[in-house]
């Protein structure tokens, strides 16, 4: 059986989803399978064919991550299939059932990460859109377990996205920031240093994402700084115009 | 002398009974003390250094004790290797307590790594390092206990994650008397507890033969500014002959630290730094370097009472530092 053929059948694929090749990293022990319909997505030329990647559930002691395009609206239907993630996520639908599952089955958040070999970003991802609602199976004592993070929807509403340049440009810069919470303040100083030494995108969206957590979990403390942010849009806006 | 319903200095009697209470509690205290006190909801470390409300004193009579407020806690141990898991075993909506044991390879450990840890600054931490009597630094070491079955341990951390209720939050706050001086910009190559060479306002130089050059006293710690949070790291010991200068907690690579400015009289400034209306206090403690050096003996400071310690923790390690952590409700 060809090795494209048997990952075919250890993900469980679906037509009219396909593997079009698979890499296998031994020394990281890691698995790419880059997925295809068969059909060319019409009207779109291949440059603007968005692929996605997402960490999928371990096949064996490798990590696994799916590579695809999402087909358009109208096109094959967007179904939450397990092999498959949302846009702007990291992770696979059947990824995130999984660690649902595990945290109802009242296992820890770290038990879950352990278990299932995952890092505690993506498992902070997963258990936050949990709480927002976007899994809808995932029972309403599970999402009010994890409710941490409830004011997120408001929060959305004030505290800019992750993927908002506000964020690259706050820790690009050096500019002054003024903070009162001596969290923030180590936070911030912290992530500046590293940021100037990343070469990664995945990396510096990490960082983004710790620095907007911490945003998200003290909104309440936080207006002087919210202000402050779109002051800072508003100066890099008016830099970049100049 | 407290009540044994209220925190604060108090006989190990009247620990116990506040023990038996089921409250969560951090004490501090001799180590000979600590381990006649019963089992149950606290942690504890070693130092015979506290100001109580009465004022700064050293005692092997008398333990501290800290009632930690909150709905619910519970208690971990942790070697270097699951250290870095400290903050994920952390509530979402509360805080965490953490003693180190100085002079441990797990003190070194947060010291060095904790800033990178998962929810570090995210998750609210504060602590402290137990120490010993000074004049004991060679003898015995510092440690901490396990208070639900009275292990105590030289090279493990101990933790109280308390759980908070809805519409109450906590702050860590700090207070250091000390800014960056005028001084050269000091940087150096690697995160350590010790340099010979670092750059000096970007030249290559030798620190120790920079400080003895300038006759800085090394009594005043080097700062360094982390967007308006100024982090002190006090020096240990300068050896001209190995020309080489040890810290109490490490430098940072890509940080930039200065001498702090002389404080003229570090006794009146340490009591006027402290914060007139802090709120209210859930936890505090106080430099061991700041109670010698301000003579704290039998002076009061305010509403920052605690253990006198070998380091502080407000997220990493400081030094020469009070921190303190307040209730916020909302």
């Amino acid at each position: 059986m060809r090795d494209t053929e048997l990952c075919k059948r250890l993900l469980v694929l679906q037509e009219p989803w396909d593997i079009s090749r698979v890499r296998v990293d031994v020394q990281s022990q890691e698995l790419h399978a880059y997925l295809t319909t068969g059909k060319p997505w019409f009207g779109r030329s291949p440059f603007e064919q968005h692929k996605w990647r997402w960490r999928h559930v371990n096949v064996g002691a490798y990590k696994t991550y799916i590579h695809a395009t999402l087909p358009d609206e109208g096109g094959i239907a967007n179904e939450p299939l397990p092999f498959l993630g949302s846009v702007g996520k990291d992770y696979t639908h059947g990824l995130a059932r999984r660690v649902i599952d595990c945290l109802q089955a009242g296992l820890g958040y770290r038990q879950v990460c352990e278990l299932l070999g995952i890092d505690v970003y993506l498992a902070w991802q997963i258990r936050h859109a949990i709480s927002e609602g976007q899994f809808s199976g995932a029972g309403d004592k599970l999402a009010a377990q994890m409710s941490a993070e409830e004011d997120a929807e408001q929060a959305r509403q004030s505290i800019p996205a992750t993927g908002d340049p506000v964020w690259f440009n706050l820790l690009e810069s050096d500019q002054p920031f003024h903070a009162n919470m001596l969290g923030l303040k180590l936070l911030l100083a912290r992530t500046r240093q590293e940021f100037a030494r990343l070469a990664s995108e995945d990396a510096k969206i990490i960082r983004v994402n710790a620095v907007r957590r911490f945003f998200i979990r003290h909104e309440n403390q936080l207006g002087d700084e919210i202000a402050q942010l779109d002051k800072f849009r508003s100066q890099a806006e008016a830099v970049s115009y100049e | 002398m407290s009540d044994a319903s209220r925190e604060g200095l108090m006989t190990p009697d009247q620990a116990a009974e506040l023990i038996s209470s089921g409250r969560a509690l951090c004490i501090a205290g001799d180590r000979e003390l600590l381990l006649k006190l019963p089992p149950g909801n606290w942690i504890g470390g070693t130092t015979p250094y506290f100001v109580a409300s009465q004022g700064g004193l050293c005692s092997r009579d008398y333990v501290f004790v800290q009632c930690l407020h909150g709905s619910d806690a519970s208690i971990g141990n942790y070697d270097g290797d699951h250290l870095p898991h400290v903050l994920e075993d952390a509530p979402e909506h509360g805080y965490s307590l953490i003693i180190l044991p100085a002079g441990s390879r797990v003190l070194e450990d947060y010291a060095r790594y904790a800033p990178t840890y998962f929810d570090m600054f995210i998750k609210p931490i504060v602590g402290w390092v137990a120490g010993v009597h000074l004049d004991e630094l060679e003898q015995v070491g510092a440690a901490v206990v396990d208070g639900r079955t009275g292990d105590l341990f030289t090279d493990r951390a101990v933790v109280m994650h308390v759980q908070l209720p809805e519409r109450e939050s906590v702050s860590v706050h700090t207070v250091n008397l000390f800014e960056a001086g005028d001084g050269p910009g000091l940087e150096f190559a690697a995160t350590d507890f010790s340099t010979e060479d670092c750059l000096i306002d970007g030249r290559p130089g030798n620190l120790a033969d920079t400080i003895q050059a300038s006759g800085i006293d090394s009594r005043w710690p080097l700062v360094a500014d982390y967007c308006g949070a100024l982090v002190n790291v006090s020096i240990q010991a300068v050896d001209a002959q190995a020309r080489a200068v040890r810290f109490y907690a490490p430098v940072f690579e890509g940080v930039c630290y200065r001498f702090a400015k002389p404080v003229a009289h570090y006794p009146e400034a340490f009591l006027a730094a402290m914060p007139e209306d802090p709120g209210e206090i859930l936890f505090s403690c106080n430099c061991i370097l700041n109670y010698l050096y301000s003579n704290l003996e039998g002076q009061r400071t305010a509403q920052l009472t605690g253990p006198i310690t070998f380091g502080e923790v407000a997220y990493q390690l400081l030094n020469q530092t009070a921190v303190y952590l307040t209730l916020e409700r909302d």
